[in-house]
């Protein structure tokens, strides 16, 4: 099972660098209408050399994995550069708008639990590094080892972690072990600085009571915090199958389960486990960002890049896809 | 004809054709489709399919619910390939049907019908699995080329992939197109295979980078200035199968059930009688059975499209 998860990180890479090579992303300048487009112009400003580089370094690395990507990276439809574009930059923008809330001097750190191959904190650390006080990566042992390896293989990538003087720590854990998980996180990170969780596409492989009690725990031991999940959403409408089929074609094809698919299976349901008094939620599916938050001209962009074919099929996985920001203080 | 048959056969239980016998078939196919007009007559009671892409088990039982092509006439509105994971075997078997019975089918051009489109959308990809060349993919297209731009029922429905353009106000300016050729990015015969209808004012632009969104005073016109009460179109995706539109002026059919094997929705014909009368049949995509040997979604797909 273990093996199986950590095989839909190279779903995650590869999905990254298509829509790097079909040019969504990086996103262009006025993306946004916020004031901070300008922050994630700034953010973005390497993203394709960095992922570039490290996929060259993955090839030298480990044939195996390589290929694996390879193949995967094949001739992807346009509704799939679409959603990783829509999942990066959820994700982003939800990060930095937290960040920008702070004062100046405000010192904060950055975990991304399950993070595989995700290399945010090359671009959080450049950014802000002189305000974050820690970045952390977790994630399983063999992914962590391959990372390392790729990571210190590459003259560029090292170059640029030793310029963080130690404060991007790289951790091997199980998210299952959820004492074992904090017992680590306490080495490294200070509970009384607000620090922020990052899942993307985690929570959705644990079981029920897993994904609660690591959720329930860290917002216990942290004091303030702000919580990022990206995870699809079953769909909860008696009509909608989405989540049904979705669940059956990932176990025929692969014998990957999602066992709360289709428990947090709508943006309503979804938030449960971050539900306390001390907390504020907002969610939104990736549908409903997609319309709201960027702006005309960069809908025009992506339009140019390839022809989608099907807008109502867009519309029906992006609306199966949520992005839930929580605060707690 | 025999040989037809033959390929029926084959074609039906998903097993391959020789590349020498798609060359013969794509060129018969052509012969046959060249002498057809753009708008082709067609007569009552007739059938109307929209988008197959490729799911040939639900094709099989689009025919199988709706009478089969030895009882029926049929329209089927384009996207016979991409998505699925059958395309040639969909397209094929369009094409041996409309072969042994010229008269009963009438096959209409889709935007996946083109060069450009299939090369992202998996029949090209298709083929050069199947084959390990483009060859029979270039037959294909070639007969994509033929393919009539519309149809139009006892001179009062006008059937098309798409939809309307700001180019045309009448059926006779459709048939004075040039249509042997690859679809032009822009112009008359682009927005009939791409546009789509919405709630909007006046004709605008498509989402989709190609065609013209157009509302209910484009079609009302259109109905009035060819005196036609129905617009049967494909091209979007309807959860539950069809869906009419401006006043019963305009309706979309879908035909391809959980779409890409993945969207859940169900598919729909429509029978037009001979006083007109609308019916609908909806039908659910084959579900997948264990150790059958005909897996709808072949193994060798290492790619599930979904964000993991």
């Amino acid at each position: 099972m273990e093996r199986i998860i950590q095989q839909t990180d190279y779903d995650a890479l590869s999905s990254k660098i298509c829509a790097l090579q079909f040019n969504y992303l990086p996103p262009n300048k006025g993306t946004l209408s916020e004031s901070i487009d300008d922050t994630l112009q700034c953010l973005y400003s390497d993203i394709k050399s960095l992922h570039f580089e490290y996929y060259k370094t993955l090839k030298e690395k480990s044939r195996n994995v390589y290929g694996k990507i390879n193949k995967l990276m094949r001739n992807p439809f346009p509704v799939m550069n679409y959603g990783t574009y829509l999942r990066t930059l959820a994700i982003d923008v939800s990060l930095i708008k937290y960040i920008e809330n702070f004062p100046k001097d405000q010192p904060f750190q950055i975990v991304n639990l399950g993070s595989g191959s995700d290399l945010r904190f090359i671009q959080y650390l450049k950014m802000y590094g002189g305000r974050i006080k820690r970045f952390v990566d977790l994630d399983f042992k063999d992914a962590i080892i391959l990372k390392q390896s790729i990571l210190k293989d590459s003259t560029n990538l090292d170059q640029s972690i030793r310029s963080f003087e130690g404060k991007y720590v790289i951790l091997q854990g199980d998210l299952k072990d959820v004492e074992g998980t904090l017992q680590q996180l306490k080495q490294y990170l200070d509970p009384k600085l607000p620090t922020v969780f990052i899942t993307e596409c985690v929570l959705c492989y644990m079981t029920e009571n897993d994904s609660k009690q690591l959720i329930s725990t860290i917002m216990d031991t942290f004091a303030t915090g702000f919580w990022i999940s990206y995870d699809p959403i079953g769909g909860a409408d008696v009509n909608d199958k989405f989540g049904t089929i979705m669940k059956r074609n990932l176990m025929d094809s692969r014998n990957l389960e999602m066992p709360t698919l289709l428990i947090y299976n709508s943006k309503l349901n979804y938030p449960q486990r971050w539900e306390n008094e001390k907390s504020q939620i907002d969610i939104k599916d990736m549908w409903n960002f997609l319309s709201e938050a960027i702006s005309d001209t960069e809908k025009r962009r992506l339009r140019s890049l390839q022809f989608l074919d099907e807008i109502e099929e867009l519309k029906i996985m992006q609306s199966h896809y949520v992005i839930l920001n929580t605060a707690w203080d | 004809m025999m040989k037809i048959d033959r390929t029926i056969t084959l074609l039906k239980q998903g097993k391959h054709i020789t590349e020498e016998a798609v060359y013969s078939l794509c060129l018969k196919a052509q012969e046959l489709l060249m002498t057809e007009a753009n708008v082709t007559h067609v007569d009552t009671p007739v059938t109307i399919c929209g988008d197959i892409h490729g799911q040939l088990h639900d094709l099989l039982t689009l025919f199988g619910k709706s009478g089969g092509v030895e009882k029926t006439r049929y329209i089927f509105l384009g996207d016979f390939v991409d998505r699925g994971f059958y395309s040639l075997e969909s397209f094929l078997l369009l094409i041996c049907y409309k072969l042994k019975y010229p008269d009963r089918i009438t096959l209409i051009r889709g935007n996946h019908e083109t060069r450009q489109i299939t090369k992202v959308y998996g029949f090209y990809d298709e083929i050069m699995r199947k084959y390990g060349n483009s060859n029979v993919w270039r037959y294909c297209c070639e007969v994509f080329d033929y393919l009539s731009l519309g149809a139009i029922i006892n001179n009062n429905i006008f059937c098309v992939h798409g939809g309307l353009s700001p180019d045309v106000s009448t059926i006779d300016e459709i048939r004075a197109i040039d249509r042997k050729q690859e679809v032009p990015h822009e112009g008359a015969m682009c927005d009939l295979l791409w546009s789509d209808p919405d709630d909007v004012e006046k004709w605008s632009l498509s989402p989709r980078g190609a065609g013209f969104v157009f509302g209910q005073n484009e079609v009302n016109q259109f109905l009035h200035t060819n005196n036609v009460e129905l617009i049967a179109r494909a091209h979007q995706l309807v959860m539950e199968g069809y869906k009419e539109m401006f006043d019963g002026g305009l309706v979309t059919v879908w035909s391809a059930p959980n779409y890409c094997y993945r969207c859940g929705n169900v598919a729909a014909v429509l029978r037009i009688e001979d006083d007109l009368q609308r019916n609908y049949t909806i039908f659910d995509a084959v579900q997948p059975q264990d150790g059958v040997g005909n897996a709808i979604i072949p193994t060798k797909k290492s790619q599930m499209d979904y964000f993991l």
